[in-house]
């Protein structure tokens, strides 16, 4: 016996459990404004990104995302050593600032795609922590120290997985973590050095 | 053919395990709907203001449609449903392959997530049959309904 589906009864399932979502999200502790506010992309001032003492960091609009200006890092008392600036959360970087700290091996790259993009071409050096996958007792991760310098990056500027590993990273500790906007395609544009492994 | 398709517990099996991973898709994405919004935003194919009502909704009606096809309410109308979503996603999943976009596949939340990629295209065209063998032999066996209506042991 064939039946018709009944529409009236999918209204009544897709009402009632939108509202029952509405709810939930309403009541629940990680809920969610209905309306998604504009994400706010903390770029690092050349000067943080190289060390200097100067501690702003400009705000940018990406993709309908607003401008806004915001204080990122934050220095300790006395403000004249540059080791006292910190940040208060990864920071972006363009790849001018990126293609800088490669060239001055003061920081180290991490690419944070699955082995099979990591292993069809890199930034040279750059080691592998793939986002999906990523484990606080990663064996790579003991043998970076807290203090050194990170660039964090993934396929292109609309992947989201090296701003998530840069969050992870400095929720370990990691003080001084950078996400290359760019990423892979943007580097591999410019023509910088890449490896195959 | 046609019997082997449309035998009751078959039909039973595949509606187990369709709701089974709806149910289980869904509260990995309730559970972080922030997440879940920001997978929705890196498919860059909504306006970001309707993101996170969709992100709110759509767990839920997939976490209920779900239920209700384990427990045989609404047969049709659930699997009308469910196909809906598969076909939906299918097409986001084929053109952000297109589209080079190297992204969390946000399937099943974003908890151990998988990118987007031929394997998700294969895993979403095995549940749509599935769902098109439930939607098209639809039995009213081992449902609620049929319990309603004929007592458990007539089934």
């Amino acid at each position: 016996m064939k039946q018709k589906v009944d529409f009236k009864v999918i209204i009544v399932i897709l009402f009632a459990s939108s509202i029952l979502g509405i709810l939930f999200n309403f009541f629940y502790s990680k809920g969610i404004s209905l309306i998604r506010k504009e994400k706010v992309i903390a770029w690092a001032k050349d000067s943080i990104v190289n060390g200097n003492v100067e501690s702003e960091i400009k705000d940018k609009i990406i993709s309908g995302v607003k401008k806004k200006e915001n204080i990122q890092s934050k220095q300790l008392s006395d403000g004249k050593n540059k080791d006292n600036q910190i940040l208060l959360k990864p920071a972006f970087i363009y790849l001018k600032q990126a293609s800088t700290l490669f060239k001055s091996k003061k920081a180290i790259f991490i690419d944070a795609r699955d082995k099979w993009d990591f292993a069809d071409g890199h930034i040279p050096n750059a080691l592998n922590i793939p986002e999906y996958s990523f484990d606080n007792s990663n064996p790579i991760l003991q043998t970076i120290p807290l203090d050194k310098t990170i660039v964090t990056y993934c396929g292109g500027d609309d992947c989201d997985i090296s701003s998530k590993l840069a969050e992870n990273l400095f929720g370990l500790g990691y003080k001084k973590v950078f996400i290359f906007f760019g990423g892979w395609n943007e580097w591999i544009k410019a023509g910088y050095p890449s490896e195959v492994k | 053919m046609k019997e082997i398709i449309s035998n009751k517990y078959l039909l039973l099996v595949s509606r187990l395990v369709l709701g089974f991973i709806f149910i289980y898709a869904a509260v990995e994405k309730i559970a972080d709907p922030s997440g879940f919004a920001d997978s929705i935003y890196n498919y860059k194919i909504l306006p970001p203001y309707f993101i996170n009502i969709i992100a709110i909704v759509i767990p839920w009606i997939e976490f209920i449609a779900g239920l209700f096809l384990i427990f045989g309410v609404a047969i049709k109308e659930n699997a009308f449903i469910i196909n809906t979503f598969l076909v939906l996603f299918l097409f986001l999943i084929t053109i952000s392959l297109f589209r080079g976009l190297n992204i969390d596949c946000g399937c099943f939340g974003t908890v151990g997530g998988e990118s987007v990629g031929i394997k998700k295209i294969i895993e979403d065209v095995l549940l749509l049959l599935l769902g098109i063998q439930i939607y098209y032999f639809d039995s009213k066996s081992f449902s609620i309904n049929s319990i309603k209506t004929n007592g458990i042991k007539n089934q």
